[in-house]
């Protein structure tokens, strides 16, 4: 290449492919290589034929999706006040999605290991509503880990959702209202429809970063739930099991990579594509 | 026209939904991080929320030599990896983002992938890759390795962010500029350099806070005897529940504050550029 | 303030993008102290003959000289020459005052030469008092001033302008483009504007350069092209024509016969440079065309479509026999009883300045 721009590309490109393609080639080689099974995918398959392995993986997955879900239904409310609201109200709602993104992971994660345990207020409300019985922490448990990270991961959601409602026309409404729509029926048929691009956006962000969020899944669920990124840690600095690391590393990889793939073909669609 | 009562219904329901729900969701989104800014103020010995009382104790706790020289120590060493990653960020991604707004779109394409690859891949995927490839290479733990690592997960946020930026320029500008008699020289410096700085300085402050705020990375790579902020509050985080950790928080947030102030109090003009 | 205008010519002039020509074979000579417009429909290479002329391309092959001296291997920041970009291309992080005294700090002049030079050139401009505010502020008719300032302040030798006018709104143009001729005629700059606008190009250039598909259809006074456009191309860019298919019967001294699509014949008292049989396109001006009560030998019926006021012109809409819609402009008052929509009425056509071009060639 004799393109003038080259020599300015080229220590990134040097980084990009000394720092990070090889030695993620050297973690695919390892994972297929190193340690005692047999066969070229001898790891993976000794793994994989653990059905306690198995669960993990599904279980990852599954507090994915379930963080997305219970992120989307709080998410749609705020996007709508803010679909709703005027310049003032539009800007708070900005300034305090953009407010928990000041403080770190750690820091959002502690919060939650304050108002989740035994001391904390939720459990007194939830025992002052006779829902639980007598004094105990959510700590632990997989209900109170969804929360933690349907709150901790709802910025990622609610701020792409904000992007497209920021430029949605709103003609748009007053036509559907001049059709006869009610307010349902045009947060259902045309409001959410088309701020559909953020919201798929959202998702793919919330999805991976709950799914593969070390720190919260450590702290808060403990050595009681144990997802593939806690797995992994496991290996390498408890049980210095290395070629089985960069096994749930790679499965860590695709089990997620996969969904987020999907989602990102949904985005595909003609009707999706064009009003993001 | 009269509305009928099942129209009144459904608007009166829709509003609670959008008001009344969006409100408290939108508080739910904020009052975690409140709380725990909170409880480092507790002049109680334990994290109980609400706190006893109020005082500033745990702050004073922080700064004593004795008590904490741990912390102390880590937040030295955690501030000087953050600022050799941003300085090497600089190096690289901002050439880089120069030149990849001065080749053909469809280069450009290919290689973007390429340079954002490890801002999407689980950080601690690729902690473990690093930590094999330096194996292999005889290259033990060391806060170089971290350093390094926050360069190739987190210089990316500072490509993207400049790129974002040299990508919009008009190239008319750099015609304009020669043709008025600069060399190529003067050019970068006096018209490019200055336009591209809210990206870089909207890089390096990505870059600062995620180095100092990322626990996958150091996790596998810091070496065993050197302590680093962010471990040390996961530390806290999973065994004693110090009330340190919330003068810690607090710390870390009027830190992120104060950075994100100066630079935008450092691009003066960076508000009105992206209305026009 | 003085400029030393020189005059400008370029000759052979080409250049490919990407294995594809953008501009062939092009050459025109601008005089000292002249305007010209290169004018042409977007696409058709007029802006990359404007970046060549400034040597932000390369123009190989072909010369472009400048006071006589080939300036084709200069770097464009030696060439000495003034540019204004489509959108100004103003420094937006730079005030007037520093945009307008940047090619000045690239010749060595120290502050207070710059200051007293930027004060001068808004003055000209007539900006004066605008020098601590950033191009944002300003409204798009000042940055352009401040545009054409900045090009002028090195003391150029040519001034170029890329479709200066087009982001500016429609009443504001003519305000500046009557003062961008003053400006132009008190330096007395040879300057080359490009525009896709005829109007404006008639406006403001002394002479023409048509351009289309890369080549040079015409060079001319507007006049000229106006009234003896050499393609059936220019008659449609400079100014509205309406077209008329035809087949020249015969063709002599004495007169020429044509047979129109609407089956009426037509007498022309010219000889025609076309062979008998020949498919043929008539061009004619819709202020050369009136309305008559009788048939002649230089008439075609028609229909009235529409009627539409334009200040002190009526255009009338009209259908021929076949369906051919032509426009036509009289004065409003002209006739005292209006026509009614509809109403069958001959078109009487200015035979000696009706024009005649092969049919099949491209528009």
């Amino acid at each position: 290449m004799k393109n003038p721009a080259f020599p300015f590309l080229l220590p990134m490109l040097l980084l990009s492919l000394g720092g990070f393609v090889a030695p993620m080639g050297v973690l695919a080689f390892y994972s297929l290589s190193a340690g005692g099974n047999p066969g070229l995918f001898g790891n993976y398959a000794a793994f994989l034929e653990d059905p306690f392995n198995l669960w993990i993986i599904v279980d990852t997955v599954t507090l994915g999706f379930k963080v997305v879900v219970v992120a989307t239904c709080l998410a749609v409310p705020i996007a709508m006040l803010y679909w709703h609201g005027g310049r003032r109200l539009r800007q708070t709602v900005v300034v305090l999605a953009l407010l928990p993104m000041l403080a770190s992971n750690i820091v959002r994660t502690f919060a939650w290991i304050v108002l989740l345990g035994r001391n904390g207020p939720l459990v007194a409300i939830a025992d002052a509503l006779g829902l639980i019985d007598g004094p105990r922490s959510f700590l632990l448990t997989e209900g109170g880990l969804v929360i933690a990270l349907a709150q901790i991961e709802l910025p990622l959601l609610l701020l792409p959702m904000i992007a497209v409602l920021s430029r949605m026309d709103r003609r748009l409404v007053e036509a559907a209202e001049m059709a006869g729509a009610g307010p349902w029926r045009i947060m259902f048929t045309i409001v959410l429809p088309l701020t559909l691009p953020g919201i798929i956006a959202g998702w793919i962000l919330t999805f991976a970063s709950a799914a593969t969020n070390f720190v919260t899944q450590a702290a808060i669920g403990g050595a009681r739930l144990i997802y593939l990124p806690q797995f992994l840690y496991r290996q390498v600095n408890i049980l210095f099991d290395w070629p089985t690391a960069s096994v749930v590393a790679f499965i860590l990889i695709i089990s997620t990579g996969s969904v987020i793939l999907a989602l990102a073909m949904l985005t595909r669609h003609p009707r999706l594509i064009g009003n993001a | 026209m009269r509305k009928s009562w099942t129209s009144h219904l459904s608007s009166i329901s829709y509003g609670l939904f959008v008001y009344g729900l969006g409100a408290l969701f939108l508080g739910f989104m904020v009052v975690p991080v409140l709380i725990s800014l909170s409880m480092s103020f507790t002049s109680g010995q334990t994290l109980k929320f609400p706190p006893p009382g109020l005082s500033l104790r745990w702050y004073a706790a922080l700064l004593d030599p004795v008590q904490s020289e741990i912390v102390q120590q880590a937040a030295w060493n955690t501030l000087q990896i953050a600022v050799f990653a941003v300085l090497a960020s600089l190096v690289f991604a901002v050439p880089a983002a120069f030149g990849m707004a001065r080749i053909s779109a469809r280069r450009a394409n290919a290689l973007e992938p390429l340079f954002l690859a490890p801002m999407v891949l689980p950080s601690l995927v690729y902690g473990l890759a690093l930590l094999i490839a330096a194996n292999l290479m005889h290259i033990s733990p060391s806060i170089w390795l971290v350093v390094l690592a926050n360069v190739v997960v987190f210089g990316p946020l500072m490509f993207r962010a400049t790129s974002s930026i040299a990508q919009q320029l008009d190239p008319s500008l750099e015609d304009a500029s020669s043709l008025l008699g600069a060399s190529r020289w003067s050019t970068f410096r006096r018209v490019t350099l200055p336009l591209l700085a809210p990206g870089i300085y909207a890089g390096m402050f990505l870059v600062f806070i995620q180095s100092i705020e990322n626990v996958s990375l150091p996790l596998f790579l810091a070496p065993a005897g050197t302590t680093i902020l962010p471990l040390e509050m996961f530390a806290m985080l999973q065994d004693s529940l110090d009330p340190r950790i919330a003068a810690i928080s607090g710390v870390l947030i009027a830190i992120t504050v104060l950075v994100l102030v100066a630079v935008q109090r450092l691009t003066p003009f960076l508000r009105d550029q992206g209305r026009s | 303030m003085q400029t030393h205008s020189q005059a400008l010519t370029v000759n052979g002039l080409s250049h490919t993008y990407a294995g594809q020509p953008a501009v062939e074979g092009v050459s025109f000579h601008v005089a000292a102290g002249e305007i010209a417009a290169l004018l042409g429909p977007s696409g058709c290479g007029k802006s990359t003959v404007l970046r060549a002329i400034a040597g932000l391309l390369p123009a190989k092959p072909g010369v472009i000289s400048l006071g006589g001296r080939d300036i084709s291997p200069l770097p464009g920041r030696e060439r000495g020459i003034g540019m204004v970009f489509q959108n100004y291309a103003l420094f937006p992080h730079m005030t007037v005052a520093e945009n307008i005294a940047y090619p000045l700090s690239f010749r060595g002049w120290d502050r207070k030469r710059r200051q007293a030079r930027v004060e001068e050139l808004l003055a000209t401009v007539q900006l004066g008092g605008l020098e601590r505010r950033l191009p944002r502020q300003l409204s798009g008719g000042q940055q352009q001033r401040v545009a054409v300032a900045r090009a002028l302040a090195v003391d150029p030798a040519l001034l170029l302008l890329d479709e200066p006018f087009a982001a500016l709104d429609r009443a504001l143009r003519l305000d500046l483009q009557i003062e961008l001729v003053r400006l132009q005629q008190t330096l007395g700059i040879t300057t080359v504007i490009v525009t896709h606008d005829q109007e404006e190009a008639q406006a403001l250039a002394s002479q023409l350069v048509v351009m289309n598909r890369g080549h040079i259809e015409q060079t001319g006074t507007p006049a000229e092209i106006y009234d003896h456009p050499a393609s059936l191309f220019v008659n449609s860019f400079v100014g509205y024509a309406g077209k008329i298919r035809a087949v020249v019967e015969s063709a002599s001294a004495a007169g020429s016969t044509l047979k129109v699509s609407t089956g009426e014949t037509l007498r022309l008292p010219r000889e025609l440079r076309f062979a008998p049989g020949s498919p043929v396109v008539l061009t004619v001006r819709p202020e050369r065309l009136s309305i008559v009560d009788r048939p002649s030998d230089f008439t075609l019926a028609g229909r009235l479509l529409v009627s539409t006021p334009l200040g002190p012109d009526v255009i009338r809409s009209i259908a021929l026999a076949d369906g051919t819609e032509i426009k036509l402009t009289e004065p409003r008052d002209l006739r005292r009883s209006p026509l009614e929509s509809s109403a069958p009425l001959f078109i009487a056509l200015d035979v000696v300045n009706l024009h005649v071009f092969p049919a099949g060639e491209a528009l």
